[in-house]
């Protein structure tokens, strides 16, 4: 797969996550680089995963005592609802591999990051362990290549391997089946309308 | 039937480049400054993410990112440079000064021409930029007072709206300028549209006498089905402020819960009346604020977050480092066992041209406990070989390598923990040796696991031999010739008494004399003779490979030759010859009368310590009579081959 064809087959995802509302959005940054286009797509979870960092005796710098007499009584108690989790996914070009690439991201409303262990187990308690244990064996974590902070990442070395494989099938957009193979395994469902081929998703 | 109005507040939530972000600004342009920053916060819909108000990198930009379902918020970045002034900063009085600057631009009609000044915000925060710590508090000042109540439960959207009204008050919003949309006022026109206006077109109309309904609108951040979100708070006071006959009456307000076609359904409208009992409040000045966050055990307090995770340079590079090594045994080896790697603790005796080259090939294996023992000093001609060494470390005299070489380890992966130690060997047949120097040895080669002998003499490598043997440690050998190298790992028994001896030789097994001063017996040329520049990294290379596949086998350095581990072979030597691009695996038994790991030195070693090691230091002759060698002797080529050196004088590795 080439840039100019990733490009395309993203303007057609988006179309149809335009016309159903999916959430997805192009990002192009003005730079040349190849990477400064990808799709993007933002969710909000709840945590229901026990997670580390949250250690209470930290939650206060030295020993402040609390203040009390903010109380308000027209004020609702939210602290019942559960905390979420901000999931971004980002479906980027791989220039050296010919393929596209998922990048993803999960924090809490702290700003920290999930880390690995946290994110499997959430996984685990959402989907079939099989389909994750396969996929999670590719995942690493680095820079964001435009971003530059920690990111986790889907490594594509099996990527063309099932893009050749699919590639016969021409009437539903690869990136499609590559992104409903692969993404189910970090969280991601891709909703049965964009597997339609584009004639008959128009009519 | 009515009840209190109770408002839900907004949960902060940060993403984190809005840490890297504030990181840098505290870095590289505020400093010790404490200035105040205008911030850009977004909330949203409960459809996206309910209740939260969030910040992230773009915070810091002049305008607000344009996200089209996202509500603009102002906000204050104030961070504080010490704990002490983040603590004893007085929050009562700064909700005060931020709650009557929000009053202030309601009095004036600054919230009229832009209502996100409504959602106001600030945040209280100290960095630990060296911990990578944050403590951070929130705050969405409102006057505490007045408060309202609910004129019965509030509606469904699609109860009070047609499908098509709903269908134009979407579009309607949508086309609002952006800083209008998150609050405005709804029209209702006839049965099948509705008109969406602006806050301050809302007020105006309510002075109307012309007969239409009319709606105050407000994009809601709660999901709870009675209580809307924090932003109506400060609409309200919007209200009480220019029409105050309004809440005396009932207002009724749309709390619009999704701002597309299909989540715009979950909306809500409230009819909200002032409360009688409320006090009156006729002086806005007087009136107290409410509005800080509270911490994750629901107390008023800040909040803490550790981000050394993603933050801290050295942590990053541990977790790239052991990450590269895990994916090769997800995708690869599963039974790869890397924790034995990264536990082992490695000598290395010589810290030249092998020295260097078998600490990079550790620390790519996630060995990171490595001590260098040398007693040379960087020189000239070392830093094109020796791949922990630069030009500037040979300057005045030069730097010890030990400590040069351990200084590089940490300079490369921070996560290093390298120590560089400077001692000369004791060897047999040197009058110099002496004891104390080999009491350290001896301590060092107890406390760590494994043992490289990467001298260039024979010498050298006997008392190491014998000490490495005697604590049953793993000990590899790495020589080099012109262009012929070898790599040996010295046999352990399996029996720990040590009676029974090795089933596998060791470096000396081979060769019956007793090693005497080969430097001496040389000739200039033979001391200057360099190796093939890629004798040394291969011969590194190989040692380091062939103690990882050592420690993988369940017998470690007993393991026979003839067996395999998950990476294969654990062959007893290899030599390779560069001429002919050949390599061999021979594997030689331990010898019984070896003057450095049979029994009988052993046990002298044990006996007499120090007494025996002056004696050999002395004459060497000492060994063959102990080990019944004198009437054996030959004399073996071999012996010399594999002691060339790299170094421009008779140094002390290779
Ligand atoms: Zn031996």
């Amino acid at each position: 797969m080439d840039l100019p064809t990733f490009k395309e087959q993203c303007e057609r995802f988006l179309s149809v996550s335009d016309r159903i509302k999916d959430g997805w959005t192009i990002i192009q940054a003005n730079s040349l680089s190849t990477c400064d286009f990808y799709l993007k797509k933002r969710i909000s979870r709840i945590l229901n995963v026990e997670t580390s960092n949250s250690n209470p005796e930290e939650c206060e710098p030295g020993n402040e005592p609390e203040i009390t007499d903010f109380e308000d009584p027209s004020s609702e108690d939210t602290s019942n609802f559960p905390e979420t989790v901000t999931w971004e996914y980002h479906v980027m070009f791989s220039e050296s591999y010919g393929v596209p690439v998922l990048y993803f991201n999960c924090w809490k409303n702290d700003g920290s990051i999930l880390r690995y262990e946290e994110i499997l187990s959430w996984l685990h308690s959402e989907m079939k362990s099989q389909l994750i244990e396969n996929r999670w064996q590719s995942i690493t974590q680095q820079e964001h290549p435009v971003l530059g902070r920690p990111f986790y990442m889907l490594h594509p070395c099996k990527t063309a391997e099932y893009l050749n494989l699919i590639q016969k099938e021409s009437s539903v957009n690869p990136l499609v089946s590559w992104l409903s193979s692969f993404g189910g395994a970090i969280g991601l469902n891709i909703p049965l309308n964009y597997g339609v081929s584009p004639l008959v998703g128009e009519q | 039937m009515a009840s209190n109005l109770l408002f839900s507040p907004f949960v902060s939530s940060i993403e984190p480049s809005f840490w890297h972000k504030a990181a840098q600004l505290k870095l590289e342009t505020d400093m010790l400054q404490e200035v105040p920053r205008s911030v850009w916060g977004y909330y949203s819909s409960p459809d996206v993410q309910p209740f939260s108000l969030s910040v992230d990198y773009s915070a810091f930009n002049v305008d607000p990112e344009n996200e089209s379902n996202r509500q603009i918020a102002c906000g204050v970045y104030l961070n504080k440079n010490t704990i002490e002034s983040f603590k004893a900063c007085d929050k009562k009085e700064l909700l005060k000064t931020y709650g009557e600057e929000l009053l202030k631009n309601v009095h004036s009609g600054a919230v009229l021409d832009n209502p996100s000044l409504l959602s106001s915000f600030f945040v209280l925060t100290f960095a630990d930029l060296k911990k990578f710590n944050f403590y951070y508090w929130f705050a969405f000042p409102s006057p505490a007072l007045p408060a309202y109540r609910n004129h019965g439960k509030p509606d469904n959207l699609p109860e009070i709206l047609s499908d098509s009204q709903m269908r134009s008050l979407v579009n309607g919003h949508s086309v609002l300028p952006k800083r209008q949309r998150g609050f405005f006022g709804v029209k209702v026109n006839d049965t099948d549209s509705v008109e969406v206006i602006t806050l301050k077109q809302y007020l105006d109309l309510t002075k109307s006498n012309e007969d239409f309904k009319l709606y105050l609108g407000f994009v809601d951040s709660s999901s709870y089905p009675e209580s809307p979100g924090w932003p109506l708070r400060n609409l309200l006071i919007v209200i009480k402020h220019y029409c105050p006959s309004l809440l005396e009456k009932g207002i009724d307000v749309i709390a619009l819960r999704g701002v597309n076609i299909h989540s715009v359904v979950n909306s809500l409208v409230f009819q909200i009346k002032l409360q009688e009992s409320s006090p009156k409040i006729t002086d806005d000045s007087a009136s107290s604020f409410v509005g800080w966050e509270k911490n994750n055990r629901g107390k008023y307090g800040p909040k803490f977050v550790d981000l050394s995770g993603i933050m801290d340079p050295t942590k990053l590079a541990e977790r790239a480092v052991s990450l590269n090594l895990k994916l090769m045994k997800w995708r690869l080896l599963p039974s790869l066992d890397l924790d034995v790697l990264k536990s082992i603790k490695v000598l290395l005796l010589g810290a030249g041209t092998l020295g260097c080259a078998v600490a990079r090939n550790l620390m790519a294996w996630g060995i990171h406990r490595i001590t260098f023992v040398d007693s040379g000093r960087v020189s000239y001609s070392n830093p094109v070989r020796q791949s922990l060494f630069l030009h500037k470390h040979c300057a005045d005299k030069g730097e010890l390598k030990a400590k040069a070489a351990a200084n590089a380890l940490v300079e490369i992966y921070p996560g290093s923990e390298s120590e560089g130690i400077e001692l000369s060997i004791p060897m047999p047949n040197h009058t110099t040796s002496d004891l104390k120097s080999a009491e350290v040895l001896d301590s060092l080669i107890s406390s760590h696991d494994v043992v490289f002998l990467l001298t260039d003499s024979r010498e050298s490598r006997w008392l190491p031999t014998l000490l490495a043997a005697g604590k049953r440690k793993i000990a590899i050998t790495a020589a080099l010739g012109f262009d012929s190298y070898l790599v040996l790992r010295h046999g352990i028994p399996l029996e720990a008494d040590g009676e029974g001896g090795a089933k596998l030789g060791c470096y000396f097994c081979n060769d019956i004399t007793a090693p005497g001063n080969s430097q001496a017996d040389r000739t200039l040329d033979q001391q200057c003779t360099v190796t093939r520049p890629g004798v040394s990294s291969i011969a590194a290379s190989l040692a380091v490979e062939l103690l990882v596949s050592l420690l993988q086998h369940p017998l470690k350095g007993c393991a026979d030759s003839k067996e395999d581990c998950c990476l294969g072979f654990v062959p007893h030597s290899i030599r390779g010859f560069l001429a002919q691009f050949q390599q061999m695996l021979p594997s030689t038994p331990a010898f019984s009368q070896c003057i450095a790991c049979s029994p009988a030195v052993l046990q002298e070693y044990r006996k007499r310590g120090n007494d025996f090691l002056q004696e050999v230091f002395k004459n060497s002759k000492h060994l063959e009579e102990l080990t019944g060698l004198t009437q054996l002797h030959s004399k073996t080529e071999e012996a010399d081959i594999w002691e060339y050196s790299d170094e421009e004088a008779a140094g002390d590795s290779t």
